[in-house]
């Protein structure tokens, strides 16, 4: 049996887990036999438990990860320089080949590894398709000569639903909906063009309408932000509720990630995406 | 049907990028709360984050795949902040709290007849301090042994892994760690006092 002044000793080591088992059992069986000590021991586990509470809550600004994936592009591009997958950049009307940064893909997986049930949906700019938002058969012929990025395979696994959103086609750009975040309806234009210009959200009880980017049409309440991430901008936006989605730009469509993640978190899977 | 998905990685050389941004980048959070405890402020701490990473990616290599990422990230940013800001700010003059006892606390509030704070935890001092009053008792602490302290009290890491991250012998974060604490157990008091949470000795 040890006294008191030998428990007290060893306490701290024995709060922090750094016992060897057989000082562990000696303390323990004093701790059950001492209420002064046992006070003691409890009073620190205590102290202990709520400094980790109040002092580790800190958040992170949403900015920091870009900055730091931010400063690795720049990394990786002044060592290692990659030629430009597309020379002749994008042009207006019609979709530039697909550029790849170096934070490309893996959202997929994350997203279904945290068991986030994926589905497509898409708007267009409306700026961006001028001329050829009148016919369709352009639009169809410029998107069937982009890659396609999936291997067939890839894509039943990872429950790429295009027939969840019906009779969804090209110009629609992949928009992963994600967590408790619900696709509404998507209409066609006024001029019966099959251009799906609008998309409802239903957001945690929010109903989102999601319009051509560049005009902001989104429901009130929804703050936009401008990021700027490995020369590509995004648009984040947060409910006060804590839900976030972030909208970004692919060959003049507008892909969209929405759901119940942080802004951050949804930002560097967009980056992934993107 | 032509589809328009999302692209696949160009290449193996990307492998790197997303094994580290899955790897290390998952850590964002935790590096960034340490270093603000240890700069204080935070555009200090954005900018040794930052540098913590851009370290990281450069010797990513060198990590051991498999071993753990966060200890390896905290004693980048540790030896970072030691090299770098650490020799910015001048120690203000130290006591050597040796006087002050392993459960100052406890004693305080036991012998200033506050012992009510001890029967109930929830009213316990620490449960009415504010956060800010808690970060700034640690940010008070002296560099050496608020390093420690942060690492063992909020991040929850062992000695001999402390040991590994400050680059010190396991006694040292031993008596860090115990130093440490009594100071910080001071440090609550006093701003416990302020708040009038409790009252002072008659």
């Amino acid at each position: 049996m040890i006294d008191c002044k030998q428990a007290l000793l060893k306490l701290f080591d024995y709060i922090d887990g750094e016992l060897n088992p057989t000082d562990y059992a000696e303390v323990e069986e004093h701790l059950k036999n001492c209420k002064h000590c046992f006070g003691k021991a409890e009073f620190q586990r205590m102290t202990k438990r709520i400094i980790r509470e109040k002092a580790g809550n800190e958040s992170v600004p949403v900015e920091l990860k870009n900055s730091i994936l931010n400063r690795i592009n720049q990394l990786n591009n002044t060592s290692n320089p990659e030629p430009p997958v597309n020379p002749g950049g994008a042009r207006k009307g019609q979709p530039p080949d697909l550029d790849h940064s170096s934070f490309s893909h893996t959202a997929v997986t994350v997203l279904s590894i945290a068991a986030i049930a994926i589905f497509f949906i898409a708007g267009i700019f409306g700026f961006a398709l001028k001329g050829a938002a009148g016919t369709p058969g352009v639009m169809a012929e410029q998107y069937a000569s982009l890659p396609d990025p999936y291997p067939a395979a890839e894509i039943e696994n990872e429950r790429h639903l295009e027939t969840a959103f019906g009779d969804v086609r090209p110009p629609f750009v992949p928009c992963y909906i994600c967590d408790r975040t619900k696709i509404l309806s998507a209409a066609t234009d006024n001029e019966g063009n099959p251009v799906h210009k609008r998309v409802l959200f239903e957001i945690n009880g929010h109903t989102l309408l999601f319009y051509c980017l560049d005009s902001g049409d989104f429901s009130p309440g929804w703050r936009m932000k401008h990021v700027s991430l490995s020369n590509r901008d995004y648009y984040l936006f947060k409910a006060d509720d804590g839900c976030c989605g972030v909208f970004w730009k692919v060959n003049g469509c507008v892909n969209a990630l929405v759901g119940s993640l942080p802004a951050d978190k949804l930002l560097m899977y967009a980056g992934q995406m993107s | 049907m032509s589809r328009n998905y999302v692209q696949l990685p160009e290449s193996k050389t990307k492998q790197k990028d997303l094994d580290f941004q899955r790897e290390a980048l998952e850590h964002t959070e935790a590096v960034y709360r340490m270093a603000l405890r240890l700069t204080k402020n935070k555009a200090d701490a954005e900018d040794l984050v930052q540098e913590t990473f851009l370290k990281a990616y450069r010797f990513w290599d060198s990590f051991e795949k498999g071993s753990n990422c966060r200890a390896w990230l905290f004693k980048i940013l540790t030896n970072l902040f030691i090299t770098s800001y650490h020799k910015k700010t001048k120690e203000k003059q130290q006591f050597t709290y040796d006087d002050v006892e392993s459960h100052y606390l406890y004693n305080q509030i036991e012998e200033t007849g506050n012992s009510d704070q001890l029967a109930d935890p929830e009213q316990m001092l620490f449960n009415q301090l504010l956060d800010d009053d808690v970060k700034k008792a640690i940010d008070e602490l002296p560099d050496d042994f608020r390093i420690v302290v942060v690492l063992s009290f909020i991040e929850g890491f062992s000695y001999q892994e402390i040991a590994d991250i400050v680059g010190i012998q396991l006694g040292t974060v031993k008596s860090r760690l115990h130093r440490g604490r009594k100071i910080l157990q001071k440090n609550l008091w006093d701003y416990a006092v302020k708040r009038g949470i409790v009252k002072e000795k008659k």
